[in-house]
């Protein structure tokens, strides 16, 4: 078992909380706890034991809260469909503010939702740059374009002299930053495609109970309701994803993470070759010239036992 | 009256749920109870449990990463030429062996066939730049030379699954001279047999790789070196993502209670979290030539310098298709009489899904079966 056989299972089980969040109608689209780690914290159990172990768990906390989310409606004597509607309105409107909010990412990256938290994890980078970052403190009035002037003066040195390509980091970097912000609009923009299939879901839900009804059929469980419920969804989301708009998407995610991806690895190429440490494309270099002289040597040793067998036959002709 | 007052003098239609608060409370506190007592049953499992592809077995080869072993027979006369079985390098080839009740292996050899399987191993990122041609015309058949060589025998049987097919189809194309009869299952050879006939939830990674551009999947490339494991099993969660989210959840319920079920989810779950990474060439390869290009079928692939060529497959072919399949889809394997230049073709659907074709209970009475009769059926004639 590797760090990458686990890796998955936490990704996944974290998805669980906010995905039945959604159909809890007294709390909205709020995730319900996510899965904490396993009943064997501190023990060695065969894998995927720890895994499972989380996912029931996490499934424990999400029953509780459905439950309990469910019993003010269940009070009032029976449900009805406009809980679920207005929590499929709520998941829309939320997504929408979001997508706007990210439509502006490029140009104001502040208001990008978690903006905040993003700015604040690089303090410690964008201290050693003040007033290169979009969103970065400055110390005063003016200070960016002071401090940006003294970079380009000392940047323009330091490069002159050899000690480090600064302007080309800096820019690396900026392009970087551009590059997460679309990447995050991106992931937004598919999760809202998959609100939207999910909501189509929960039409269906409402139009198969009332089918039910009228059969005079009854959920007499509210697992039997979540797992109905799970059902509904199931059709309108591959519809959604295998669609034309779904595909779109899910390529723009990839388009984006990838880009976003190249600029880092610019960044940290740029950085990389300013402290004279190998970078990635140097290692690619180095294991493609290994990989061709692998496929030589194969080549070789095919031929080898043939041209050995020509020689032998030769040698033993010349000595008649 | 306006649309407003219409809605709200229009009486609430009440859904047939007909669930007490009490009752709701007590179901809770039952499912709270089996969860807790799946729990515990989930700790009491040992190693030897959950361990998989036990099937006892000798490594009879090494090359880099990859490994060649042959299983120990357990029937008393053998029957044929050896089998070497080829899987795919997206997953593990312990699914062939997943538990010593549902082994397709173990099937295989209480019919007399010898078995041999290669473990193609964890590529590295050392390895980024191997290609499918590094597989096919260097581990492939130095592992067929090896079988050859210590069978005794010029031609040796070839089984492909899945990815493992189309390695296996290249081969049988470039090396027809070393390969006695090729078996193929769940293997995509027309990668655009879906377009023409889209099926709700499946085809998904056809349906992705076509809609890349050629620019989009260079930079995925470039950008991961290898593609990680756990990426590939995020594609494959994503291909089914309600069925994904109650499997690790509401599902659950329903196999907590009972060992047996627990026991094989956790052995699936075991083989299937267990995801080497593939090298990045191989996957640019099989993106732009084979989702994207769909040069197989069309005898346009070029592997190290040679063209692929169908029509050089002329020795017997069986192809198995999963007729519930939604990872490769049956339009992607199915009718391909004529494509080869084989006359010996037989083609044959059986019940399950991509992999429960090899570990699903009415899929294991019939895939084995199959294969021992036709490799049988052939060596008679």
């Amino acid at each position: 078992m590797t760090d990458s056989t686990t890796s998955l299972y936490t990704a996944w089980l974290d998805v669980l909380p906010q995905a039945f969040g959604a159909m809890v109608p007294a709390t909205g689209i709020a995730a319900a706890p996510s899965p904490a780690g396993g009943p064997s914290d501190g023990h060695a159990f065969p894998f995927p034991v720890d895994q499972i172990s989380a996912a029931t768990k996490a499934l424990d906390g999400i029953l509780t809260q459905i439950y309990q989310g469910y019993l003010p409606l269940l009070a009032k004597g029976g449900v009805t469909g406009e809980p679920f509607k207005a929590l499929a309105s709520t998941a829309n409107e939320a997504f929408n503010r979001l997508l706007a909010s990210a439509s502006t990412a490029a140009g104001a990256m502040p208001a990008l939702a978690g903006w905040a938290e993003v700015t604040q994890s690089m303090q410690p980078w964008t201290a050693s740059l003040p007033g290169l970052v979009p969103g970065a403190p400055g110390t005063g009035p003016g200070s960016g374009q002071l401090q940006l002037g003294i970079e380009r003066t000392f940047g323009g040195l330091a490069e002159a002299f050899g000690l480090g390509p600064m302007r080309e980091l800096a820019q690396a970097w900026r392009e970087m930053l551009v590059a997460g912000a679309a990447k995050q609009r991106a992931q937004i923009e598919y999760l809202a495609l998959v609100v939207e299939a999910w909501n189509q879901g929960t039409q269906g839900l409402l139009q198969e109970l009332q089918a039910m009804g009228a059969r005079g059929e009854r959920v007499e469980s509210l697992l039997a309701f979540i797992r109905l419920w799970a059902r509904a969804v199931d059709a309108p989301l591959h519809e959604t994803m295998q669609g034309s708009r779904g595909l779109e998407v899910t390529a723009k995610v990839i388009r984006a993470a990838s880009q976003h991806r190249e600029r880092l690895q610019k960044t940290i190429g740029l950085a990389s070759e300013a402290l004279h440490v190998p970078t990635r494309k140097d290692m690619d270099e180095a294991f493609r010239e290994i990989q061709e002289l692998k496929r030589e040597l194969r080549r070789i040793k095919k031929v080898l036992p043939v041209a050995t067998q020509k020689k032998l036959t030769q040698a033993r002709e010349s000595d008649k | 009256m306006t649309h407003a007052s219409e809605a709200a003098a229009r009486p609430v239609a009440r859904l047939p749920v007909n669930i007490t608060p009490e009752g709701a409370l007590r179901e809770l506190a039952d499912l709270r109870r089996k969860l807790a007592e799946g729990a515990r049953r989930l700790g009491a499992f040992t190693e030897e449990d959950l361990a998989i592809a036990t099937t006892p077995a000798d490594e009879v080869y090494r090359e880099d990463m990859i490994r060649m072993y042959r299983c120990r027979p357990t029937a008393a006369r053998r029957k044929g030429v050896a089998v070497l079985i080829v899987y795919a390098l997206v997953g593990r080839y312990q699914m062939i062996d997943l538990e010593s009740d549902r082994s397709f292996v173990r099937k295989l050899l209480a019919e007399g066939i010898d078995v041999y399987y290669i473990d193609w191993g964890n590529p590295t990122r050392a390895q980024r730049w191997l290609t499918i041609d590094d597989y096919v015309s260097g581990y492939l058949d130095n592992c067929v030379d090896v079988v050859r060589a210590r069978e005794g025998v010029d031609k040796i049987n070839l089984m492909g699954i899945c990815q493992g097919g189309v390695f296996s189809t290249c081969y049988a194309a470039l090396f027809p001279h070393k390969v006695a009869r090729l078996m193929l299952t769940v293997t995509p050879l027309d990668f655009h047999g879906d377009v023409d006939t889209p099926t709700r939830g499946s085809g998904y990674m056809n349906l992705w790789a076509r809609s890349l551009s050629a620019e989009d999947i260079d930079r995925l490339v470039d950008t991961m070196g290898n593609s990680p494991g756990p990426l590939v099993g995020f594609s494959f969660l994503m291909m089914n993502p309600i069925g994904n989210l109650t499997k690790y959840s509401i599902d659950l319920l329903d196999i907590l209670d009972d060992d047996k079920k627990l026991l094989g989810f956790l052995r699936m779950e075991r083989w299937i979290s267990d995801r080497p990474s593939n090298p990045g060439e191989v996957v640019r390869q099989w993106f732009k030539d084979l989702y994207q290009g769909n040069k197989l079928i069309r005898n346009e692939l070029v592997l190290g310098g040679k063209t692929v060529n169908l029509k050089r497959i002329t020795m017997p072919v069986l192809n198995i298709y999963a007729e519930g399949d939604v990872v490769v889809p049956n339009s992607c394997s199915q009718g391909m009489k004529g494509r080869f230049g084989t006359k010996d073709y037989t083609e044959l659907g059986v019940p399950g899904g991509h992999i429960g074709t090899f570990v699903g209970g009415k899929a294991q009475k019939v895939l084995a079966p199959s294969i021992v009769k036709w490799l049988t059926a052939k060596r008679n004639s």
